[in-house]
């Protein structure tokens, strides 16, 4: 009997631990794959994994659109801002040169993968759903996966330079495997998936306003990777049909465009921040501000206060007034159409097209004409175009006027690696620091590389510690 | 003696349970990050001596801009 009552107290200690152990043990252990249980099922579940990914780009985020941080760190690998004349303790906090940042980069190319991965999941498995919702989501997919790979071919490969033949593009991941090892596409092979991820979403007509990239939206971002990509033809054309649709604009609607703060009005399609709480940002701008603005810059607008840009961009005393932002916006249309033309020939055009962006921006402007072009200046640290051309005077004149239009919009850096990836230096306590050509290109990571089979780091990055 | 026996077996088995529990994978680190153990960071060419010409440079860009603030 007593026997019998002993192993009673024994179970009810069994059963007791049991409880205790089941109450704390860990729940996600090794829990990697979880199928059958969390994988979505609707479309409205498979949205729900991107739109993490739209709050972030609405509050700021330095990945997919980007947002004033990011903006600001590439103002100060460029050179609108005098860096050599970068006033401390405040120049602390941002970068002296895009030197002081190359690391961290392998951090943006895994988040950009890590958006692509959940396009992937979406699209995997919306891929039987012909629903107007999952078209919706599909098309939301297609559009950050593309404009990530844009993102990558960006700033992960070296520029097109005249010549696209030879040069690595992106590993191209379109379906969802954690096991894959993939190496690198060619440069062309990159651009296509970009275009073609774009052209899909605009194919899915996006009818939902909340998804923010709508028709017009893939289209701009059409024209940029056509136009980074050196394909002027297509480039001018994606450009020229946002224009139609979103026209020019001048004078106050203009001014009260470029100085809204908040959601993108006017003629900006896309604008990333839009709802970003502002204390983030107003220390980024602040901080910025230890860089004065080049006096190179500055001189570049000939018509001093007759250009509306002017008091838009600058503040007194070598300051910058201009909020920074990252954005997608009719004016960079106009940039792309008038390059695109001038490299496919069509100087007349270009030049018109050139005339037709500083009428709606200089009060009382004399057009150019191609007698009247100022001259290339040879302090400029662009030398060539983007086909690694001499500069003529209207490449010149139309590299320029973008300048002063997209100043702090991010953009500057990029024009200096398209156009020849010039050498430039800046100082810190006595030492040069030079930005070399190879930097306008950013590393793989390190771990990619060593175990991915075949995986090619970009050149100037052999030694790692 | 034998029930004491038991007993004890029993008290030892659950305060054993309750150690494991404690300690069990709260944080688990079955799967570390892929670059666990790996470089994380490039070696960049090493800064330069600024010359006097880059110095020169240099102080022509501060009395411009000295002269810039001081007027505007």
């Amino acid at each position: 009997m007593k026997e019998i009552k002993v192993m009673k107290n024994i179970g009810k200690y069994a059963v007791l631990a049991g409880l205790v152990l089941a109450a704390v043990s860990c729940t996600d252990y090794l829990d990697i794959k979880p199928y059958g249980k969390t994988i979505p099922q609707t479309p409205e579940e498979y949205s729900a994994l991107l739109q993490t990914r739209l709050y972030e780009i609405e509050e700021g985020e330095e990945t997919i659109i980007g947002d004033v941080g990011s903006v600001a760190d590439l103002e100060c690998y460029a050179d609108d801002l005098e860096s050599k004349l970068t006033q401390y303790p405040t120049g602390n906090y941002v970068p002296l040169y895009v030197g002081d940042d190359l690391s961290d980069k392998q951090v943006l190319y895994a988040h950009l993968y890590e958006v692509i991965r959940d396009c992937n999941i979406v699209l995997d498995g919306l891929a039987e759903d012909t629903s107007e919702e999952a078209s919706d989501v599909k098309g939301l997919a297609y559009a950050l996966r593309g404009i990530c790979y844009y993102n990558l071919l960006r700033d992960f490969c070296e520029p097109w330079e005249g010549n696209a033949s030879g040069k690595l593009g992106v590993p191209l991941v379109t379906v969802f495997d954690m096991e894959a090892r993939t190496i690198r596409s060619s440069f062309s092979e990159t651009v296509e998936r970009v275009a073609d991820d774009l052209q899909s979403a605009i194919d899915c007509n996006i009818r939902n306003e909340d998804y923010l990239f709508d028709s017009d939206v893939m289209l701009g971002y059409l024209a940029r990777v056509h136009f980074w990509a050196g394909n002027y033809s297509q480039a001018a054309s994606c450009a020229s049909q946002v224009l139609e649709r979103h026209p020019l604009l001048g004078g106050d609607a203009y001014k009260s465009m470029m100085e809204e703060t908040g959601e993108g009005t006017g003629n900006i399609l896309m604008k990333g921040g839009t709802r970003s709480t502002g204390s983030g940002d107003s220390q980024a701008i602040s901080y910025l501000q230890c860089k004065p603005v080049s006096k190179q810059f500055i001189n570049l607008f000939a018509e001093g206060e007759q250009d509306i840009r002017y008091g838009i961009s600058l503040g007194k005393k070598r300051t910058f007034a201009k909020r920074p932002m990252a954005c997608l916006r009719s004016a960079e249309m106009q940039c792309i159409l008038m390059e695109s033309q001038y490299h496919q020939g069509l100087e007349t055009e270009a030049l018109a097209s050139l005339n037709e962006l500083r009428r709606h921006r200089i009060t009382g402007v004399t057009d150019y004409t191609m007698e009247t072009l100022p001259p290339v200046d040879p302090d400029d640290n662009v030398k060539v175009d983007a086909r690694g051309q001499a500069l003529t005077p209207l490449i010149y004149a139309i590299l320029c006027e973008r300048r002063k239009e997209l100043f702090l919009e991010g953009d500057r850096w990029y024009e200096l690696k398209r156009n020849g990836r010039p050498e430039m230096w800046t100082h810190r306590q006595g030492r040069k620091y030079t930005t070399l050509e190879f930097m306008y290109t950013f590393p793989l990571p390190i771990a990619d590389v060593i175990l991915t089979d075949g995986l090619v780091q970009n050149p100037g990055y052999d030694n790692v510690k | 003696m034998m029930k004491r026996n038991i007993k004890y077996m029993v008290m030892a088995a659950f305060a054993a349970m309750l150690m494991m529990s404690a300690v069990s994978c709260d944080d688990a680190d079955e799967l570390p990050p892929m670059n666990d153990g790996y470089a994380t960071e490039f070696i960049l060419p090493d800064p330069e001596d600024l010359t006097a010409a880059d110095r020169e440079v240099i102080q022509e860009l501060q009395d411009e801009y000295n002269a810039d603030i001081s007027s505007n």
